[in-house]
């Protein structure tokens, strides 16, 4: 008998969700370095479960990690991955053009470059 | 209905986000707005799947908090801070009560909400305010703004820490 094993681990997305709650906590209480060290985490781990979710055949899953991925980086201080991911879904996902300005609206609006 | 609930409980309500902060801010919240556990919080219910309409009192029990983590929560974090977590442990308890309903994840930024409830990844948004006042116009805005990027049901939870009380609802 073959068990086949998930293709999207439970745990990881746990550990994501966990990691993003870590960071907006540590946002809350003015530790950017805290800060930054738990959204890399989430954005990396966002850009393994887009994969996974790729692979699954959830195109939708896979398009909101790669999204979350890119606000990850963004409030990690790494704004030029960040928009360039943002500019890559752009291009791939043109049916979710309006998700995405939300995001990146919101991102320019709450992190402005001069508080990195 | 009034319904007893340990703070710590919450954390197994929802296991995949963490929990220890947000129990600790609720306790310190709490036990600075009411003379004695458990602490007492009515939350009007609109339209939940699986629950409908109603009212629970929430009878809160801090037992398992620690002094000294409410103490160093209240050193770390502003006052606002702490009312803003105090409304996600009373989203997560009001969940779970009514219907049975898990937080799996926290929203992206930019999605006009602050959780993911259930498979179903319905839009949840949550407001704290320390002032009864500043209740109408919280939920007013978390339904705006809900509305607007409405992509499916959607929750809303707002509370507020002076009389105290608190309302969850959800819309299509």
């Amino acid at each position: 008998m073959s068990t086949a094993p998930a293709l999207v681990s439970d745990m990881l997305v746990t550990v994501k969700s966990r990691e993003v709650q870590r960071a907006l906590l540590a946002e809350m209480r003015g530790d950017r370095e805290a800060a930054r060290r738990h959204f890399l985490a989430s954005a990396h781990l966002e850009l393994v479960l887009a994969a996974d979710y790729e692979q699954a055949g959830d195109s939708l899953l896979s398009f909101r990690s790669q999204l979350s991925a890119a606000s990850c980086f963004w409030r990690a201080g790494e704004r030029e991955q960040a928009q360039r991911q943002i500019d890559n879904l752009r291009s791939a996902h043109p049916d979710q053009t309006e998700a995405i300005e939300q995001v990146q609206m919101e991102l320019s609006r709450d992190y402005p470059p001069s508080a990195s | 209905m009034d319904v007893t609930v340990r703070l710590v409980d919450v954390s197994a309500m929802h296991p995949r986000l963490l929990w220890d902060t947000i129990i600790t801010a609720a306790a310190a919240v709490l036990a600075g707005t009411q003379a004695s556990p458990p602490f007492s919080i009515p939350l009007e219910i609109q339209n939940v799947p699986g629950f409908g309409d109603g009212e629970l009192r929430l009878l809160l029990d801090p037992a398992s908090v620690p002094e000294e983590r409410l103490v160093r929560v209240r050193r770390t974090y502003e006052p606002s801070r702490l009312i803003e977590l105090t409304a996600i442990a009373i989203a997560g308890i009001g969940l779970h009560l009514a219907g049975g309903h898990e937080i799996l994840d926290v929203a992206v930024r930019g999605s006009a909400a602050d959780y993911l409830v259930d498979e179903a990844r319905h839009h949840l948004e949550i407001a704290g305010r320390s002032r009864r006042s500043d209740m109408e116009t919280a939920w007013q805005q978390k339904w705006r703004r809900l509305e607007d990027a409405q992509e499916g049901g959607c929750y809303v939870c707002v509370a507020e820490f002076e009389s105290p009380a608190g309302r969850l609802a959800f819309a299509d």
